[in-house]
């Protein structure tokens, strides 16, 4: 009896073993190279819809133009989903070639991804200056630049044309700055005879910490301190716009109170306003919005725009071939060359990474054909990045429920403030920096 | 029965003996055979993960770094930091307090099994009726609820109260109501399965006892009390146990509906567990929760089998 488990302990350990060692054809990550020399590539990639369907569309025109090297791309599932997969496939060895994800530069401590200044020290086709400084910094963690920029969208105002005629407002000049999107706000907010709101004139989508850190920063405020190893957004300048948001929920109540989860619900079926969203999300709710959506870029405080830059870029996996190394490479230009990024931005909501784009005829052509686009992508000239440290997970929650504490009414702007500081912080000092031995 | 008799016996003994037992052999290790594939199955998707996490707990590993070994900190730090543990405490607090939904939902299923297990017309289609949560995914269910319990005035809720004339409520979105409102919905989608498995509880019981006790003269009531009550016992147990069970590890309602807010009100101990390995990828962490958890449901059904058990009359 003891003896029948024993053995059937072993076979079972030697069957879970084999399942894991036998899988694995080429020593230091995936692809494959033919006696020919051809190259497979294996690419990750976590955008679905109608973005995932335009990412395929360029893995096609890949293909079709170089006959040596064969892209299969696989959707992996959205960022946090398809990062799990290349933590855990760091950990089992069975990387991609090239990946598309969100917060990729993170992915610089590990060990497993080729810093793009590896390529570019060899290949002087591609011109890095060409880039929007925001992108690069966007995709630089520690000083290193691990990533290229793929689809970029930075943060934007929404709104409904018909509750803007119905408020006398006019639907072709939304509001420039907060002092005007509050005047808007108050107009387009209705409320019925016992006083209570039947729609409101502003929300912002829930992903609430980017629109705030927006204010933030045209605001003057820091997010993070030059070492990372600090949050600075306890600042007055920071306050003072959380105290904005705040009014709009508790003294003007313009905007509902922590109902950020229903705001494009609401926004789709005419009951609010004005919508605080993504650029990338354009398309979706033009397609869905049963009224004439108007879009402006985000409001300025005290006449300053930034706008900071969110989305997926793309990422190189170690490989001990030069030929599968040197396929990516090519690939990944591809990826991200004019051509491709005027295709990625004629087919979704994401804005082009080049300096010079505006000029395009191509891209004036794209505003032309959807106006819906021109606040988008005008945008542009005024994105940055806020850099990306490995807490962010965790400064992104804290801010979020710094939010709903100053909404509910749970603490004030300053404490609520203090105590996303405090917890962050605490964090990083606790949890990301390596242990005293 | 003389001497040599017992000679012939024990002869015959050692002579069966040692087949019997190739052949008792040869059956256990058939039956090993047969369950070995969802031995394999078991083996990689769930032994080796939860002695893995177990491992990992011990470690600091925030993804995509390198793992270090740091003793018992991580429980250390989750119980006694003073910016994490009020966190986790709370979580704890939120586990135990949706986990009410279960007794509520056992009384719920009960009585309506009552119902359905009397011969009544269209017994069928409410029977259907009542199973229909259990065979929809919790997601498409937490969708439609969010819906219902949507905060504006045109969520379904809101409009009854409305035309009730009371005040519109926030629902998911208010600190104070979001737990509740997470129990309901759990107790609406749990009582399909709990009254299927009472009801193959009542239909198991003989009808001889009901009618030797009504020629007694027993009223409805002592019917209950002293013959369904106590031979229920065991499918209660049953249910109560995986209800626990099930409620300290819900994930997917939170999710979807709250992700753990309003203020973490329904940040229950699964979900911060969620949020630590896949918000802030910090394994280490996560695996020392995880393994609480674990233990904690340990615990909780050990006591079940303990002092619950105890009072079950097995027939």
């Amino acid at each position: 009896m003891k003896k029948s488990i024993l053995i059937l302990v072993i076979i079972v350990l030697l069957l879970s073993a084999c399942g894991g060692g036998g899988s694995e054809t080429s020593s230091g990550g995936g692809g494959s190279v033919d006696a020919d020399g051809n190259v497979t590539l294996d690419f990750w990639y976590a955008l679905g819809g109608d973005s995932g369907k335009a990412i395929e569309d360029l893995v096609n025109q890949f293909n079709e133009s170089h006959p040596n090297i064969k892209v299969v791309g696989t959707y992996q599932g959205n960022y946090t989903t398809a990062m799990a997969k290349v933590y855990s496939a760091i950990t089992g060895n069975t990387l991609p070639n090239v990946a598309q994800l969100g917060a990729a530069p993170l992915l610089g401590s590990s060990g497993a991804v080729l810093p793009v200044k590896d390529f570019l020290a060899t290949d002087t086709s591609f011109d890095l200056e060409k880039i929007h400084p925001a992108f690069l910094q966007y995709n630089t963690a520690a000083g290193e630049l691990w990533s290229l920029p793929f689809n970029n969208s930075v943060p934007i105002l929404l709104y409904n044309k018909e509750l803007f005629v119905a408020a006398g407002l006019d639907p072709e000049d939304p509001p420039e700055d907060i002092d005007e999107l509050l005047e808007y706000a108050k107009a387009l907010t209705v409320k019925d005879s016992n006083g209570v709101v039947t729609q409101y004139g502003l929300n912002t989508k829930d992903d609430t910490h980017w629109y705030l850190s927006t204010l933030f920063l045209e605001n003057g405020a820091q997010i993070v301190s030059e070492d990372e190893s600090e949050m600075l957004y306890n600042s007055p300048e920071a306050v003072a716009m959380l105290q904005t948001w705040s009014d709009w929920v508790n003294v003007d109540q313009v905007m509902p109170r922590n109902q950020h989860a229903e705001a494009q619900s609401d926004f789709l079926a005419g009951k609010l306003g004005m919508l605080m969203g993504s650029t990338s999300g354009v398309s979706g709710i033009q397609k869905d919005a049963a009224f004439r959506v108007g879009s402006a870029m985000f409001p300025m405080v005290n006449g300053v725009r930034k706008v900071p830059v969110g989305g997926g870029s793309l990422v190189i996996f170690k490989n001990d071939n030069e030929l599968i190394r040197n396929a990516s490479w090519e690939f990944v230009k591809f990826l991200i060359s004019e051509q491709s990024s005027i295709y990625l931005t004629s087919q979704t909501g994401y804005i082009p990474i080049y300096k010079d784009a505006l000029d395009w005829p191509e891209i004036e052509s794209i505003i032309e054909d959807n106006p819906l686009r021109l606040a988008a992508i005008n945008s542009l000239p005024y994105a940055v990045a806020i850099p990306v440290f490995s807490a962010l997970g965790n400064s992104d929650l804290a801010l979020q429920n710094a939010i709903e504490k100053v909404e509910l009414g749970s603490a004030d702007p300053q404490t609520a403030l203090d105590e996303a500081k405090t917890s962050v912080d605490h964090a990083i000092k606790t949890q990301f920096s390596t242990p005293s031995p | 029965m003389n001497l040599s008799m017992l000679k012939a016996d024990k002869t015959v003994k050692q002579q069966v003996a040692p087949s019997a037992k190739k052949r008792k052999n040869k059956e256990t290790f058939e039956a090993y055979l047969y369950l070995l594939p969802s031995l394999i199955i078991f083996t990689v998707f769930t032994f080796f993960p939860a002695f893995f996490s177990m491992v990992v707990s011990t470690f600091r590993w925030n993804l995509p770094g390198k793992a270090m070994f740091i003793g018992l900190e991580n429980y250390i730090y989750l119980f006694t930091d003073a910016i994490e543990a009020p966190i986790f405490w709370q979580s704890l607090g939120n586990t135990f307090y949706f986990a009410v939904g279960v007794p509520i939902n056992l009384i719920i299923s009960l009585l309506l099994a009552l119902l359905l297990n009397r011969k009544i017309r269209g017994v069928g289609v409410f029977r259907t009726a009542f199973f229909l949560p259990t065979i929809t995914s919790t997601a498409a269910i937490s969708v439609v609820w969010l819906w219902l319990f949507h905060p504006a005035q045109y969520g379904l809720f809101n409009s009854i109260l409305i035309s009730l004339g009371i005040p519109i409520q926030s629902w998911l979105r208010d600190p104070l109501l979001a737990m509740p409102c997470l129990i309901a919905m759990g107790i609406w989608s749990g009582m399909g399965y709990n009254i299927i498995i009472f009801l193959a509880g009542l239909q198991s019981i003989p009808s001889t006892y009901y009618e030797a006790a009504k020629i007694d003269g027993a009223n409805t009531f002592s019917l209950f009390r002293f013959i369904t009550w106590p031979l229920l016992g065991p499918t209660m147990f049953y249910v109560l146990t995986v209800g626990i069970i099930n409620s300290l590890k819900a994930f997917t309602e939170i999710d979807v509906m709250t992700q753990g807010g309003p203020l973490n009100a329904t940040n229950t101990t699964a979900y911060y567990l969620y949020q630590n390995a896949f918000q802030f990828f910090q394994m280490g962490k996560a695996s020392a929760i995880a393994v609480l958890l674990f233990l904690l449901m340990l615990l909780l059904t050990w006591i079940q089998f303990r002092f619950v058990d105890r009072s079950v009359h097995y027939e």
